[in-house]
């Protein structure tokens, strides 16, 4: 697993420090930046100023004891909550999880949603997630209030939750907190209903792109889901582009030009793949011994398979029977 | 040579080479003979860290073959790379051995390292951390790192429902 580096605070970090050196030449000033804070004096560290909370680590300065938390593999991070307050507001935060994203720090995650009696446990349906990177696997037994998952469903890790939507006509999104395994529903799909749609993940919005009405007819227009603002957006038609282009229309749900018309470029390559939805859908070839998670590149190979297999308790072959649903991401 | 001055005043000359581990001694070396204080290092702490930026400097600046250091040459012709991650095994080894030390111990080297700027020595040291902190439950954590538990015993029981459904094997 090759990390990237981080480069933004690095490179910001030393002009800032090479301009504090440059004006005492010789000695080099006691330490008072952050390896982490990009714009130094940010209020967002605001809870520094509450001098009664305790550090992170005690004898540790927080920027690096920060460093420290980032660098866990997802297993450790559901331990580590449980630590104490502070540890747990940091891990909890989305901005955490944001800042693993971008410095290559986040954990290849599978999550397998399993129906049927398991040997160890008691319930009916399991979460199994999986790390492939250190072999790890954490399984939690669902909540009855589970909304009901199929393959096919799609879905995305948006901060420390899973991003469901379900394959329906009404295509409903349910949020599922990874570390506190609690399950929410996100804003209601402004519709109208549709099918064969196709429905893409891209970075944090998720794309619902043509498909046909509840009268069979063909639909032109994409819904896009904002996961963090919890926002449905309609595109009405692709062709019809370049009366939305006002700046307005961008800064209110996108984060930059690039990212909308790469997210249109991607819908208008879906729609020309045409009605038939199987060739998205990856399902597992227990014959092949091999699972696809085509966002990620990733394949569980036989051994991976066997090691799952070994934690689940269930014999080869079986997996396919009790899989409903899997993802794969990082976190 | 380089003179480093620690904050407790003990005096320490070391090869150009070594001193530059440190990107930010590197940045303000002008002429060759330079005195450098640095006085928020302690000599115990300084001496470990030149020991490692001795042993990386001997590493990085081994000689090559003929044919792979063009190679080399081409990829890095500025500086060595402070961000490749640390490839030879003996070198990892090595690090390995050396970060064999109390938490303590420890955080005063990242800080050291922090300061002067010493990304791999950063990067090893904090990951190490990291490795202390994973696979313990959290009473675990808290005795090793002296943190202390504030939560009430409702917060720790609505924590523990959350979890105790979830197993863990590996």
């Amino acid at each position: 697993m090759k990390r990237s580096r981080r480069s933004v605070p690095a490179m910001n970090r030393s002009r800032r420090f090479v301009w504090a050196l440059k004006r005492s030449r010789r000695s080099i000033p006691a330490m008072k930046r952050s390896r982490r804070s990009v714009p130094a004096m940010k209020p967002s560290r605001a809870r520094r100023t509450m001098t009664v909370e305790a550090e992170l680590i005690p004898e540790l300065p927080d920027c690096l004891a920060l460093e420290c938390l980032l660098r866990l593999p997802f297993h450790a991070i559901l331990d580590a909550r449980a630590v104490c307050k502070r540890w747990k507001d940091e891990l909890d935060s989305p901005s955490f999880y944001r800042i693993r994203r971008a410095n290559g720090l986040a954990s290849r995650v599978v999550s397998l949603l399993l129906r049927g009696k398991l040997r160890r446990t008691v319930g009916k349906f399991h979460l199994a997630l999986y790390e492939p990177d250190t072999g790890v696997c954490t399984m939690r037994q669902l909540a009855p209030d589970r909304p009901n998952l199929k393959m096919g469903s799609i879905a995305g890790i948006v901060g420390r939750e899973l991003v469901v939507m379900k394959k329906r006509r009404t295509g409903e999104v349910h949020f599922y907190d990874l570390l506190s395994g609690a399950w929410r529903p996100g804003a209601p799909n402004p519709g109208p209903q549709r099918s064969l749609s196709r429905n893409v993940f891209r970075g944090e919005k998720l794309f619902v792109i043509g498909g046909r009405d509840g009268g069979g007819k063909k639909l032109r227009s994409v819904l896009v889901y904002d996961a963090p603002a919890d926002t449905w957006i309609k595109i009405p038609d692709l062709e019809g582009l370049g009366s939305l282009l006002d700046g307005s229309f961008y800064t209110r749900f996108w984060k930059s030009k690039e990212e909308y018309f790469s997210g249109i470029q991607c819908c208008r390559e879906q729609l020309l793949l045409g009605d038939d939805e199987d060739d998205l859908i990856f399902y597992p070839t227990e014959g092949g011994r091999e699972i696809v998670f085509p966002e990620e590149n990733l394949i569980l190979n036989e051994n991976a398979l066997a090691n799952l297999r070994k934690h689940l308790g269930i014999l080869p072959n079986e997996l396919g029977r009790y899989l409903e649903y899997f993802h794969s991401g990082r976190l | 040579m380089i003179k480093l001055v620690s904050g407790d005043g003990a005096e320490f000359e070391v090869e150009e080479e070594v001193a530059f581990q440190s990107k930010i001694i590197k940045d303000i070396v002008a002429d060759a003979d330079d005195v450098i204080p640095l006085p928020t290092v302690s000599s115990k702490v300084l001496i470990q860290v030149i020991e490692y930026c001795r042993k990386h400097a001997a590493v990085n600046s081994f000689p090559l073959s003929p044919s792979s250091s063009a190679a080399a040459a081409a990829s890095s012709s500025s500086s060595i790379s402070y961000s490749k991650p640390v490839s030879d095994p003996a070198l990892r080894a090595w690090d390995n051995e050396f970060v064999k030390l109390n938490n303590s111990s420890l955080f005063d080297i990242v800080i050291a390292a922090n300061y002067l700027d010493i990304e791999e020595l950063v990067d090893l040291v904090l990951e190490t951390v990291a490795d202390r902190i994973k696979g313990k439950q959290a009473q675990e954590i808290r005795r090793q790192f002296n943190i202390e538990n504030d939560f009430t015993p409702e917060e720790e029981e609505a924590l523990r429902r959350e979890n105790s459904w979830a197993f863990q094997n590996n």
